[in-house]
């Protein structure tokens, strides 16, 4: 018998989820490769971009912030703290284009992916100063994620 | 963005360990029945439900400790689900005092009575007016829902 759970039950979960990833912290890449985000993507669907400069956005023991969206009803889950730029640049000449699909998530110590998600369209990296950017929101979740 | 499989997994087992809510060391929380209509939501407080009375009720409280975590075969989608105490989820009627009696539902509540974790309503309203009549809830369950996360 399938019970509706509660705010109370919600929330308490998502702190709990909060903790939890401040414990394992986590890692930004974005893909070089085309891929479908659903729910069974692994790490080996996706190809890490490696164009010179690049780098992934490792935090460990970072805080998240679980906020309420009074409008929307939601949930919303993001870092609570800024990456460099929110933006990854080319840091110097590179002998090919390189098209970024899109971006993950991956908890930092347990390597764990956590979400995917694709850009509006491809980004092609063609010369240094070229960056692809990416939105902060990590999950958001709605009223129904817990029934 | 696009959630994993690993994502529901840890959140169902987060609440299935989580001893602020269902799975307490001590003082667990309780299975109550319900003898007034009620509309199970998110805001349900203890104020919505009536608690049934009739000879031979009382509600029951869960084991304490983690709860069961699974996957339904059907859907993918993962479950919490509180374990069976012994006995199950049975809720006899031993005497006639305090019927007929109308049970439209089950709530679980913390043991203290002051937060209310979920609610279900039965398929339709029980009528309990003989001495022998069980309700009994089949199973206390939480479900994640793939569209619930984005």
């Amino acid at each position: 018998m399938d019970f509706v759970s509660s705010t109370f039950l919600k929330t308490e979960l998502l702190v709990a989820y909060e903790g939890l990833l401040v414990i394992d912290g986590f890692a930004v890449n974005m893909a070089q490769n085309a891929f479908a985000p659903q729910l069974g993507t692994t790490l080996a669907d996706i190809t890490y971009a490696n164009f010179v400069g690049y780098f992934p956005r490792v935090a460990l023991g970072q805080a998240f912030t679980l906020f309420r969206d009074t409008e929307g009803g939601s949930y919303v889950l993001k870092p609570n703290f800024e990456f460099s730029n929110e933006e990854v640049e080319v840091a110097g000449a590179i002998t090919g284009p390189q098209t970024i699909f899109g971006w993950l998530y991956q908890g930092g110590a347990s390597g764990t992916l956590f979400c995917t998600a694709l850009l509006p369209s491809p980004k092609e990296i063609l010369a240094q100063g070229d960056g692809v950017q990416f939105p902060q929101t990590f999950l958001t979740f709605s009223d129904s994620f817990l029934v | 963005m696009q959630p994993t499989f690993e994502v529901f997994n840890r959140l169902s087992l987060l609440l299935a360990q989580d001893t602020g809510s269902l799975a307490p060391a001590a003082n667990p929380p309780k299975l109550h029945l319900s003898k007034q209509a009620f509309t199970p939501n998110q805001n349900n407080v203890p104020a919505d439900f009536l608690e049934a009375n009739y000879a031979g009720y009382a509600a029951i409280a869960c084991i304490v400790g983690n709860q069961l975590v699974g996957i339904d075969p059907l859907t993918g989608e993962r479950l919490v689900e509180m374990k069976i105490p012994a006995g199950g989820w049975r809720f006899p009627c031993t005497g006639l005092g305090n019927t007929p009696q109308d049970i439209f539902g089950a709530y679980l509540m913390n043991d203290a009575g002051t937060i209310i974790y979920g609610a279900a309503l039965f398929e339709s309203p029980l009528t309990i007016d003989t001495i022998g009549q069980v309700v009994e809830v089949d199973s206390v369950r939480f479900r994640f829902r793939f569209s619930g996360i984005y």
